[in-house]
């Protein structure tokens, strides 16, 4: 069976909006977040997309954004978290890893995951989402690094091509056989939603 | 209908460990903190001590730890967050300490974050949805160090001052008559065995 999943990272957080590292580590949406959350709902509305099922990860700013967006009951999958980055979560981004040829080891040494380790979990938990019932058009809210790093496992070339890095940003996928075919990553609906003071 | 209630704060988080403000964001437990979560459900299992209900807040952490203490099916309130610190979240916990720890009366509101009053009525009204809910009479619930700490001081202020321990794990141990609320006891013996 033909089957379609849009994959949406959260909107905006406070610690996405302090720059600070945030894996397993969690902060609540900011009022940009939840705009950008709003703008995903009417970027399907418009569409005529609905959702035979919805998931997000057991961390709360993928359940707020999921909400904001439709109002279908969801299931929580704690393997859907973002990447572990150990000991540097909730620090400044200026400790991320640097560079690319470094991220197999980087977070190791802090405690965190591997990427081999993400999309293992990642892509077992997405797999079994896909073929456990009969739902055809599947949302999951998730996070920036993990869908990429899902992207990457089963369309590697296409998700480096197609790589963008906004909240709230729609990975489309159609899925077949097993075979997930990454057709596009949407930002038009979130690219000129601009920061507002939060009061 | 009387009930039993046993409030529960989280374990250690990693934020905790690292000194960082957590109100609404979280961290996961840290091996410390699943082992103190243990010494929870042990400390009820020799007591015989088994629940008709399990509650936490919809932050992760209390979930973990709940999932520690028991098997139990569990729902998550919204209610039960802990106090919202605003942009505070994160930094250090030396900003809350500079307030003298005054968490009753200290405005969090010019950081964007909660007044004591609201988290008290949010606690309160939380609280009484769920010893109203059904007829659970033993019931557990996993909350936070502040927002616990806030509502004792709105349920019972006579006994709160008293048993109010701001230590991961601590077990506040409240009767319920059916009309009020009173603290029996705040328990952290079940944490001595706990290792660093």
């Amino acid at each position: 069976m033909q089957k379609k999943l849009y994959i949406v990272r959260h909107g905006q957080t406070l610690f996405n909006k302090k720059n600070r590292i945030q894996g397993w580590c969690d902060s609540p949406l900011t009022k940009l977040g939840h705009h950008q959350a709003q703008a995903t709902k009417e970027y399907f509305e418009k569409r005529g997309i609905t959702f035979d099922k919805a998931c997000c990860s057991t961390l709360h700013r993928t359940e707020e954004t999921l909400k904001d967006i439709t109002d279908l009951d969801y299931s929580r999958y704690d393997a859907l978290k973002e990447f572990n980055y150990g000991l540097l979560e909730g620090e400044s981004t200026d400790l991320a890893c640097q560079k690319k040829d470094d991220l197999n080891t980087y977070y190791v040494q802090f405690g965190g995951e591997t990427p081999k380790q993400v999309e293992d979990r990642v892509e077992k938990a997405i797999r079994t989402i896909m073929e456990e019932d009969d739902a055809k058009s599947i949302l999951i809210v998730m996070h920036g690094s993990n869908s990429f790093r899902f992207a990457n496992r089963v369309e590697p070339s296409k998700a480096r091509k197609m790589q963008k890095f906004n909240n709230c940003i729609i990975y489309e996928y159609e899925y077949e056989d097993g075979h997930f075919d990454l057709k596009q990553v949407i930002d038009e609906h979130v690219k000129d939603l601009k920061e507002e003071e939060d009061a | 209908m009387r009930k039993k209630l046993f409030l529960v704060r989280h374990g250690q988080t990693l934020f905790n460990q690292k000194h960082k403000i957590q109100g609404w964001c979280d961290s996961p437990l840290t091996a410390k903190g699943i082992a103190e979560s243990k010494a929870v459900g042990q400390y009820f299992r020799n007591r015989q001590i088994t629940f008709d209900k399990a509650c936490c807040s919809t932050l992760l952490r209390t979930e973990e730890t709940l999932k520690h203490i028991s098997d139990l099916p569990y729902t998550r309130y919204e209610g039960l967050k802990e106090f919202g610190f605003g942009r505070l979240e994160g930094a250090s916990t030396d900003l809350i300490l500079s307030f003298g720890h005054d968490l009753l009366n200290t405005s969090y509101t010019q950081f964007g974050g909660e007044d004591p009053q609201k988290v008290q009525d949010r606690m309160e009204k939380t609280l009484n949805d769920i010893v109203h809910e059904d007829d659970a009479k033993t019931i557990l619930i996993v909350a936070h160090g502040a927002n616990l700490m806030n509502l004792l001081e709105r349920i019972d202020p006579d006994h709160a001052k008293d048993a109010i321990r701001f230590i991961n794990c601590v077990i506040y141990e409240v009767d319920y008559d059916g009309k009020n609320f009173t603290i029996v006891d705040s328990i952290v013996s079940h944490l001595a065995q706990v290792k660093e």
